[in-house]
């Protein structure tokens, strides 16, 4: 998957689409506050799709998306 | 004053949370108990803390694991004597919306929660390794068995199914004098309690929390309800669930 695929299954999962645009400057909190399930969504789409592990707790380490992308690794985006 | 004549307890799950605590309980009360786990390490840990650690014995299986199940876990299961009960305690969480939810989530579920501890009963009565004078068994069920929650569709099914599996197998085990129960409990502080609330925010916990008026279970709170269950003051249940939440379900 890359990036641009991982921001708009992001889109998808949340229902952000006409909400919010989601690309490299997209806040964190604002996705986070979409829904009272956006974190474990994020967290479990990250796990299964990447196999990168993400806690509630690091998301207060992140500005924005591709902060969050940067902390996953590229290594593991097409 | 609970009474157990002559027990002999297995116990699923044993080396950590509810389980645990049930091995505990049940060690300090003279009970013969054989603790089931997935990590030898863990189990040994319990086993020398326990007050009186001759009576008990532990058998290393993976409920999730198909081959571990059969032959060599049952072989030791078989070995271990006769049993008067079975509390199963092993029990893992997916929490995840329905977009993310697979079918393999399910089975992973279904499995350990149902069909594994399904066939350790049915094997402990066909090797005649369950007392002929009867007995008790106990399932973890959850609060959630009855109710909704978001993010809980697989889960819920599955503990669903306990209760349903419970009914049904208590009237098929009444006439072996083995009662066959669930216990239901809301959220308990338990490393899987844990590792669920590192994926959710502060705000979800909090709101978790103040829906359980009497605030967060201890397992040692379930492990009083499965004993009392287990135990010959409880002989003329069967074929229920008993809610043990804090108040979760009442409102």
């Amino acid at each position: 998957m890359n990036k641009e695929a991982f921001y708009s299954e992001i889109s998808d999962l949340l229902e952000l689409e006409g909400e919010l645009e989601t690309n490299d400057s997209t806040l964190i909190e604002d996705v986070l506050e979409i829904d009272s399930l956006a974190h474990i969504t994020l967290i479990s789409f990250i796990k299964d799709e990447l196999s990168f592990d993400l806690k509630a707790e690091d998301f207060s380490k992140f500005n924005t998306l591709l902060d969050m992308v940067n902390a996953i690794g590229a290594s593991k985006f097409d | 004053m609970l009474t157990f004549r002559d027990q002999k307890i297995l116990i699923s799950g044993a080396s950590s949370g509810i389980g645990n605590s049930v091995v505990y309980l049940l060690n300090s009360l003279g009970v013969n108990t054989v603790l089931i786990g997935r990590d030898k390490s863990k189990l040994e840990k319990t086993l020398s803390q326990l007050q009186q650690p001759e009576n008990a014995s532990i058998i290393i299986c993976d409920f999730l694991d198909e081959i571990n199940l059969k032959g060599e876990f049952l072989k030791s299961v078989a070995d271990s004597g006769t049993f008067t009960g079975f509390v199963h305690s092993a029990g893992a969480d997916i929490t995840k919306p329905y977009k993310l939810l697979k079918n393999n989530d399910f089975d992973t579920l279904n499995k350990l929660n149902v069909t594994a501890p399904f066939q350790v009963v049915k094997e402990l009565l066909k090797k005649s390794t369950f007392s002929s004078t009867g007995g008790s068994i106990v399932w973890l069920g959850s609060v959630m068995g009855s109710l909704g929650q978001k993010g809980k569709i697989a889960y819920t099914s599955s503990k669903a199914a306990v209760e349903g599996l419970v009914k049904s197998l208590a009237l098929e085990l009444a006439g072996k004098n083995i009662r066959v129960n669930c216990v239901a409990p809301g959220i308990v502080e338990t490393p899987l309690t844990r590792e669920l609330f590192s994926k959710l925010s502060g705000d979800s916990i909090n709101s978790i929390e103040a829906m359980h008026p009497l605030g967060f279970g201890k397992p040692e709170d379930v492990a009083n309800l499965i004993c009392f269950l287990l135990s010959d003051q409880s002989k003329w249940i069967t074929g229920t669930t008993y809610c043990i939440d804090g108040g979760y379900h009442i409102q």
